[in-house]
């Protein structure tokens, strides 16, 4: 039991303490860590000193760091949440290197004793070896914890949470500092207050452990849909564009009827001609064009990428861009979410449609390639060639263009980097910029 | 030697081409000759089934035959010999992105401009000689992205870096950018030694260094990406 006990303690503190060192407040610089160590250190020093020389034993020796601590902070920083987190940090330091302490003794058979118990025993290698076990342990969490979870989401109301519930619990621990000593008896059994307040340390640890981590799982499947929505809602505002578009071509048709009927109707056959040949095959050509467009998307089974093909196909086509979709064999499925691939088509093919208009050969190919295991999309498009190296364009806030935002590239880079299964390469000549897509089936 | 194959359905433009091509080849005195010309696809595949040196093939799409031009670049991919394939075509439309994609094509030639062709296929000849037997015959990486492979130029490469899903990298090239399943590990043991690990998820091209940042422990490469740099990596460093 005192086993368990110590080892939810340990394990509880190296979770405070990794949680304190990746919140946004936490972070310094390391020249400021490496001062804060040392002056952790001629604290400790002179813990050590008062304790052995000044006659201070029992549970002032850790009050007395903390408070010495606390008024360096104040000089410090000024900030009283700061402030509160580095306590929060500390303790959860002492306590943890504490309870390993005790744990490692009742290991080697010996009996479990705070520091503040020992005088001459406290064995120093155990201390040592109790410390590093604690901080190398706090930084594997990190290391594991940091690949699933994005840490943006400890720096938010879940820090608030954390600061209070780490407070009742460490609450106990100076309960137990106080009343380590004190013995009442309940019914016939005489009971130490310390390891009731060891007993309730250990139950709010795992509850709090077990809250922090329900609730991590929820903002990120939040996140995550949120991500979903925002990408829809791109969608949806594509497809009203594209069917807008569809209208259009049915008005100009409509349009067209109407003034040849006029023209017969009048029975002026000279200008009937005049018009069928000259200003109606002009708007033909237009209207023949975007249909041969359309009709090599007629493999594409999926109606959202096809729909973002035919709105920003046709957006290319208005801006006189000779625009092509190559879609030889079928394209049922994907194996990511529909909703992503079309997010990132759409930035794509903003990118491509603006290089390419303000070139002279206005040139914007579109193919999509059945592979055994993948889909591919290529997009090929003319641009002006300019001097950057190709990574450039993936920073945030880089632009070609005066007063563009630059966000399109770096977000398709964070959904490429995110999601699995879908892979990005990106290729400069001096005429084209081409964009391939790869996008697993499974 | 470079053994060129010419497979062309129309007499007066497969003469052409291979007289054009055999002209090149003596007056530059080149190691390449002409060892067949024909209008039957089957016969190009028989003839360089058996045979050992590496080839370049001038093929037209449209052969009249039972397969086309496409289907043949890829048989004779198929065989899995050194082969480059040039289109020589009339089919604009046949110099279509999937295509391109599938077959590797070295280059596509448009009939059209008989002095354009002359030049498009001196270059594809010379192309593939310095290829072949070039001084500075480049040390290349092949990087699988799902079902493609790709060679790269371990010269071109600036850096690899890992990304946040396990086995996901990223190479950089001043040119190119891709993504693709891999390990960084069995990535720094296929390249040589002009590459280094100098950070957990960085794989960097020592050429490629433009300047190093001691203080902020960063290294920038050429093409102003900032890498960064750990202690192990440090002593790495040139």
């Amino acid at each position: 039991m005192t086993f368990l006990m110590l080892l939810g303690a340990t394990c509880f503190s190296i979770f405070i303490i990794f949680c304190v060192e990746n919140m946004h407040i936490f972070d310094m610089s390391k020249k400021k860590q490496i001062t804060y160590a040392w002056l952790g250190l001629m604290i400790v020093i002179i813990v050590i000193l008062a304790r052995e020389f000044g006659g201070i034993s029992g549970w002032a020796v850790p009050l007395l760091a903390i408070f010495l601590m606390i008024i360096l902070w104040i000089i410090v920083y000024r900030n009283f949440l700061k402030i509160l987190m580095l306590t929060v940090y500390l303790t959860a330091l002492y306590f943890g290197i504490e309870a390993m302490y005790a744990l490692t003794c009742v290991l080697i058979g010996r009996t479990p004793a705070a520091f503040h118990e020992y005088s001459e025993h406290l064995d120093i290698g155990i201390l040592a070896i109790c410390w590093v076990t604690v901080l190398v342990a706090a930084l594997v969490l990190k290391k594991i914890l940091k690949k699933r979870i994005d840490m943006n989401i400890l720096n938010h109301r879940a820090m608030y949470f954390m600061v209070i519930s780490a407070g009742i619990s460490l609450l106990f621990i100076y309960l137990k500092f106080i009343l380590g000593g004190v013995l009442f008896t309940l019914g016939q059994q005489t009971v130490n207050f310390g390891d009731i307040a060891y007993l309730l340390f250990f139950a709010s640890s795992i509850m709090m452990f077990v809250i922090i981590l329900r609730y991590i799982a929820k903002e990120t499947t939040q996140r995550t849909e949120k991500l979903l929505i925002e990408s829809s809602k791109k969608y949806i505002n594509d497809l009203e564009e594209s069917y807008q578009a569809l209208r259009t071509i049915k008005h100009d048709y409509v349009n067209i009827l109407t003034s040849l009927k006029l023209h017969i109707d009048s029975g002026d056959m000279e200008s009937l001609e005049k018009y069928y040949y000259g200003e109606l095959s002009e708007m033909n050509k237009d209207l023949l064009y975007q249909d041969h467009l359309m009709s090599s998307l007629q493999n594409i089974k999926i109606s959202e990428i096809k729909s973002i093909l035919i709105y920003k196909g046709s957006l290319a086509l208005n801006l006189l861009i000779d625009t092509a979709i190559e879609v030889r064999e079928a394209v049922e499925k994907l194996g990511v979410s529909t909703a992503i691939v079309c997010q990132i088509l759409g930035i794509l093919l903003d990118n491509a449609i603006e290089a390419a208009a303000i070139t002279d050969e206005k040139k914007l190919r579109i193919a999509i390639i059945n592979n055994p295991n993948s889909k591919v999309f290529i997009i090929k498009n003319t641009w002006k060639q300019q001097d950057f190296p190709v990574s450039k364009f993936f920073e945030l806030g880089f632009s070609t263009k005066e007063g563009n935002r630059g966000v399109g590239l770096y977000t398709v880079r964070s959904l490429t980097e995110k999601i699995n299964g879908l892979f990005l390469e990106t290729e400069v000549t001096a005429e084209y910029f081409i964009q391939k897509l790869t996008v697993k089936e499974n | 030697m470079l053994d060129i194959y010419v497979c062309e359905d129309n007499e007066k433009h497969r003469e052409f081409i291979s007289n054009f091509i055999a002209d090149y080849c003596i007056f530059r005195n080149l190691d390449a000759g002409i060892v067949l010309t024909t209008p039957y696809p089957d016969y190009v595949i028989s003839h360089f089934a058996d045979a050992q040196n590496p080839a370049l093939f001038f093929l037209d799409i449209d052969l009249k035959a039972k397969i086309n031009g496409i289907e043949l670049a890829s048989r004779l991919r198929n065989l899995g010999k050194k082969a480059f394939i040039v289109f020589v075509t009339t089919h604009s439309e046949m110099t279509l992105l999937t295509f391109q994609y599938k077959v590797e094509a070295l280059d596509f030639i448009i009939k059209d401009n008989q002095s354009d062709i002359k030049k498009k296929i001196g270059d594809c000849i010379s192309t593939v000689i310095n290829r072949l037997y070039g001084n500075s015959k480049p040390e290349t990486i092949k990087i699988t992205v799902e079902d493609k492979i790709i060679f790269l130029d371990m010269d071109e490469i600036i850096f690899i870096e890992s990304t946040h899903i396990r086995h996901k990298l990223r190479l950089t090239t001043k040119k190119r950018i891709l993504e693709f399943n891999g390990e960084l590990k069995t990535m720094e043991e296929k390249l040589d030694h002009r590459f280094i690990r100098c950070h957990k998820s960085y794989i960097i091209n020592k050429d490629k260094i433009s300047s190093i940042n001691k203080k902020e422990s960063t290294v920038i490469l050429i093409n102003k990406s900032i890498c960064p740099v750990s202690r192990n990596g440090k002593k790495l460093l040139p």
